[in-house]
């Protein structure tokens, strides 16, 4: 396969941004906080240096396709975990789960998938086959799915007053910047088909993921003031006072609806 | 047509997104002067007077009628009054962390469960405003309501009086 000069170029800037993140994230320790997140970049240089490697060497189509949609999912389920990961930072600042966060981002999660499930199954892609409709399908589901998902985790943390800290909030916004764009271009790519204008929708996400990675690499090269953390006493105390609250909770919740 | 309807779930996202963006962002670099100045003031006597009364019964348990505790939480606009300060609320408490960390952190929380209270007992009216069907629990939830916001600032008027009295006279002025 020949690659044009201009995916040469695309791959080249995305592959220099990505291992400057890695680096970043390493060189500065963030990984130790930030590990899905790490994992992710991890995945994504090697995904990229693998598909070079790819384009160039003699295998069929059908290995290529295998090989192309195993990363694929494998790029959603750590796209998902890294979301988790905001979620736990965010939601749990002193180590325990703030009272109804987890039940908060849980609901706003769960009416998230269902949405995009319906979306998904609603969507008539502009694909030759059935097989690749319902590819696509799962390309949409899994856009709308990140997006919601952070919603989810944004929503329930602004709900309840939590406050951010710096590197959480770069991630979050460059997350949700990227997660529109992409949401926007599979939508685009559904409706219009692949080849609309060239690859004109690819070089979008590639250029907005670009973008994103560069502003992640920047922030998180930043310190932030250092956080301070409970004394196990006062965490055991707070988790103590999580439970007592949530039975009693649950406890008046039950005699209201007698 | 599909595609109409993924294009506006998709605009109604962004727009969600960037709602939350700028209320994070707010939350974040608000100081204390504008997290004060941001306040504000109900009707507290009457507030405490509802509160009082749902926390801590007297014999004559049925001494206000509905109106009357609808009318000393300051009617809708109070409800709405209620609900814009209980997010500084907890940035007050949480800023008191940088001159008691361990004790802010355990009042935050506290006034957090509150908060979410409150805002249950708020969502509660609201629904039973919009559904007809319920309006005969709205009283129940406007004691709720107010009990938890009382309950709210007194907890803050107690961290900032244990740990900052320099500021408690204009906090308690505020609220």
């Amino acid at each position: 396969m020949k690659l044009t000069l201009s995916a040469l170029l695309l791959w080249t800037t995305t592959f220099c941004a990505q291992t400057a993140l890695f680096l970043v994230l390493v060189g500065k320790g963030r990984w130790r906080i930030f590990r899905f997140f790490s994992v992710w970049i991890s995945f994504q240089v090697l995904d990229n240096i693998l598909f070079f490697i790819l384009v160039f060497s003699h295998i069929t189509s059908s290995t290529y396709k295998s090989i192309y949609w195993s990363a694929e999912v494998l790029d959603f389920a750590l796209q998902v975990c890294v979301i988790f990961e905001m979620a736990r930072i965010v939601l749990r600042p002193t180590g325990t789960w703030v009272r109804d966060a987890f039940k908060n981002f849980m609901s706003l999660a769960i009416a998230g998938i269902l949405i995009a499930v319906v979306l998904s199954y609603i969507a008539k892609p502009h694909s030759p086959t059935s097989l690749d409709a319902w590819i696509e399908r799962g390309s949409l589901f899994s856009a709308m799915l990140s997006l919601e998902l952070f919603i989810a985790m944004a929503a329930a943390s602004t709900n309840l007053g939590l406050v951010w800290r710096n590197h959480v909030m770069g991630l979050a916004t460059g997350w949700s910047i990227w997660a529109i764009v992409d949401f926007f271009v599979e939508g685009a790519y559904s409706y219009l088909g692949p080849h609309w204008h060239g690859i004109a929708l690819d070089q979008i996400r590639i250029i907005a993921l670009q973008l994103v990675t560069i502003y992640w690499a920047i922030i998180f090269w930043l310190p932030e003031p250092e956080g301070r953390t409970l004394s196990p006493q006062m965490r055991a105390y707070l988790s103590a006072l999580h439970q007592e609250v949530q039975l009693s909770a649950r406890r008046a919740s039950s005699l209201n609806h007698r | 047509m599909w595609i109409l309807t993924f294009l506006g779930f998709g605009m109604a996202c962004a727009v969600w997104v960037l709602f939350i963006q700028i209320r994070a962002r707010k939350l974040r670099s608000a100081d204390w002067d504008a997290l004060v100045a941001g306040i504000q003031p109900m009707h507290m006597r009457g507030l405490e007077l509802v509160a009082l009364d749902y926390l801590n019964p007297e014999r004559r348990q049925l001494k206000l009628e509905p109106a009357e505790i609808w009318g000393l939480v300051g009617g809708t606009e109070g409800l709405r009054r209620m609900e814009h300060n209980a997010d500084l609320i907890i940035a007050l408490a949480a800023y008191v962390r940088r001159w008691n960390y361990e004790e802010s952190v355990i009042v935050a929380e506290r006034i957090r469960h509150d908060a979410v209270q409150m805002k249950r007992a708020l969502r509660g009216i609201r629904k039973a405003g919009l559904v007809g069907k319920s309006q005969v629990r709205v009283p129940f939830y406007i004691h709720q309501a107010a009990a938890a916001y009382y309950l709210m600032t007194k907890r803050l008027l107690n961290l900032y009086q244990a740990n900052q009295y320099l500021l408690y006279p204009r906090l308690a002025e505020a609220l």
